[in-house]
């Protein structure tokens, strides 16, 4: 693992109409690190990881991914470590017209990378690596239930083996054990790939399965980071309510 | 002075979002013109929008054609005209119904499924999955829905038109009295090569209203389920809005002494 920052997001800042939601948000994620950016609804938590993958822009700030400037740097660069981004949706957003396995493959069939013909048995070894059986290769994902629609979401977020994968609530709907499953799987899989994770979640068992360090976001900034081993011991008010799951202290529900 | 404001507000939102239609359209033709391709996606919109179109089209054709061919006699009688039935419903139904209850009833039934489906899509963020998976969604989703109206309406508006006269035949013949090979002949004898394609124009005109409307409102729905509704109503009433007025339009350019 390097020192220096691979993901690096200085002084960002995106409002909505009049709805301010990041002010100012500085975050340093190192190469191959697990990173966990906690906060409750509405914090701004999915705006900054769409921010990343350039689904929206910016108002203000920078933002560097290994080494490449996302808004002033050159479009094939940009394009190029994008391309390197996965992203388990927090809906798993699995396509409704397309079966299983070409949901799986979908990024390496529209890239060229395998045959068609590959398609099918390219998608059962990462359906057997998440833990399904290969039955459900067939099947549409209306047909399958929360969690088997998370782990088909995960083998396609992880079948172009890239180098940094975003996590959006995996837990999110999930029964206690399907999610600590889940959340095992992911860490599994980050482990593998080597890759570089950024998981949003406000799931506490969530945060401490799968992060190595993590940050508190609220009022559209990072209030605290450090490593998950720490968290119980930050001294922070607002972690420690989090945490605790209180509803009294600095942080307010937003949404 | 509030009267005047509201009135350029109103106007100022109709430009913007006219011109967002309209970037939304070029860049989409843009896309469209480049590889990669998506032949299995083509060919489920050209069987979605071409072939389950169909069984609609044919029966609204069918009746139209029906009744056309009733109302004619009954006016005509009125100036012992009657002969003119034929050639009023072929006319009537290549140049004008034809294309145009087939492009409403396509409006209907495919302007609200592919609102329906891509505004689902969108709210699902089955659309910014596409993105991060390094597929352009304008290309992927709307690019085939688009080339699928354009080339499956005329191919639809000519079997309606087929059905069509078919259905005024069968008033004509059977119900009226006229003479089968009479009918036939009085069908043919004033038809021009141009009353057909000026029909197929139009078809293909309406096709890319519709699949455009619904594509462009389901794109930008917003606001979930109730978003997503909303976008299939606007989907429907834009799409008929456009076909009607385009019409208008295209029969002055295409008829015009």
């Amino acid at each position: 693992m390097t020192k220096t920052p691979f993901i690096h997001l200085k002084n960002l800042h995106k409002s909505f109409g009049s709805k301010v939601v990041l002010k100012g948000l500085n975050l340093d994620v190192k190469e191959g690190e697990s990173f966990v950016i906690l906060g409750g609804s509405g914090t701004g938590k999915s705006v900054t990881l769409k921010c990343i993958l350039g689904l929206l822009t910016p108002d203000k700030g920078t933002m560097t991914v290994d080494g490449v400037n996302l808004l002033t740097g050159e479009p094939s660069e940009i394009s190029q470590i994008r391309d390197q981004i996965s992203m388990l949706f927090q809906g798993s957003a699995l396509f409704d017209s397309l079966p299983v396995w070409e949901n799986v493959v979908f990024k390496l069939l529209a890239q060229d990378k395998i045959r068609r013909s590959e398609g099918r048995s390219f998608a059962k070894d990462l359906i057997l690596q998440v833990g399904m059986e290969e039955r459900v290769l067939d099947l549409s994902p209306n047909e399958l239930s929360g969690g088997m629609l998370r782990r088909v979401a995960l083998a396609r977020a992880i079948a172009t083996k890239p180098r940094i994968v975003f996590f959006d609530e995996p837990t999110a709907g999930l029964d206690p054990i399907t999610g600590s499953i889940i959340n095992g799987l992911i860490r599994k899989s980050v482990d593998h790939l080597g890759a570089t994770a950024i998981t949003i979640t406000h799931d506490i068992a969530s945060c401490r399965q799968i992060g190595d360090r993590v940050g508190l976001l609220h009022e559209g900034k990072l209030r605290w980071v450090g490593p998950i081993k720490d968290m119980d011991k930050s001294g922070d008010a607002a972690v420690e309510q989090f945490i605790k799951g209180r509803s009294k202290g600095p942080l307010t529900a937003t949404a | 002075m509030s009267f005047l404001r509201g009135l350029g507000r109103v106007s100022i939102r109709f430009l913007q979002k006219t011109g967002a239609l309209a970037l939304f359209f070029l860049k989409t033709i843009f896309l469209a013109l480049r590889p990669p391709y998506y032949p299995r996606e083509i060919l489920r919109q050209f069987l979605d929008i071409g072939y389950f179109s169909l069984p609609v089209v044919g029966l609204t054709a069918l009746f139209s054609g029906m009744v056309l061919a009733l109302q004619s006699h009954t006016g005509f009688s009125r100036f012992s005209a009657e002969g003119a039935v034929a050639t009023v419903v072929v006319l009537s139904i290549t140049r004008e119904l034809g294309p145009v209850l087939a492009g409403l009833m396509v409006a209907g039934r495919v302007g609200a499924s592919i609102a329906a489906e891509v505004g689902t899509m969108r709210v699902t963020e089955q659309i910014d999955a596409l993105t991060t998976l390094s597929t352009n969604p304008l290309k992927y989703l709307v690019a085939p829905r688009l080339l699928a109206g354009l080339l499956m309406l005329p191919l639809l508006v000519l079997v309606a038109d087929i059905i069509g006269v078919f259905g005024g035949y069968l008033v004509g013949v059977y119900k009226l009295g006229f003479n089968p090979s009479t009918y036939l002949q009085e069908t043919v004898r004033y038809l021009e090569r141009e009353d057909v394609i000026s029909g197929l124009i139009k078809a293909a005109t309406f096709g890319v209203a519709v699949t455009l409307m619904g594509s462009y409102h389901g794109y930008y729905s917003k606001g979930g389920a109730q978003g997503v509704g909303r976008a299939t109503t606007l989907a429907v009433v834009s799409g008929s809005i456009l076909i009607l007025s385009l019409n208008y339009l295209l029969t002055a350019i295409l008829f015009h002494d």
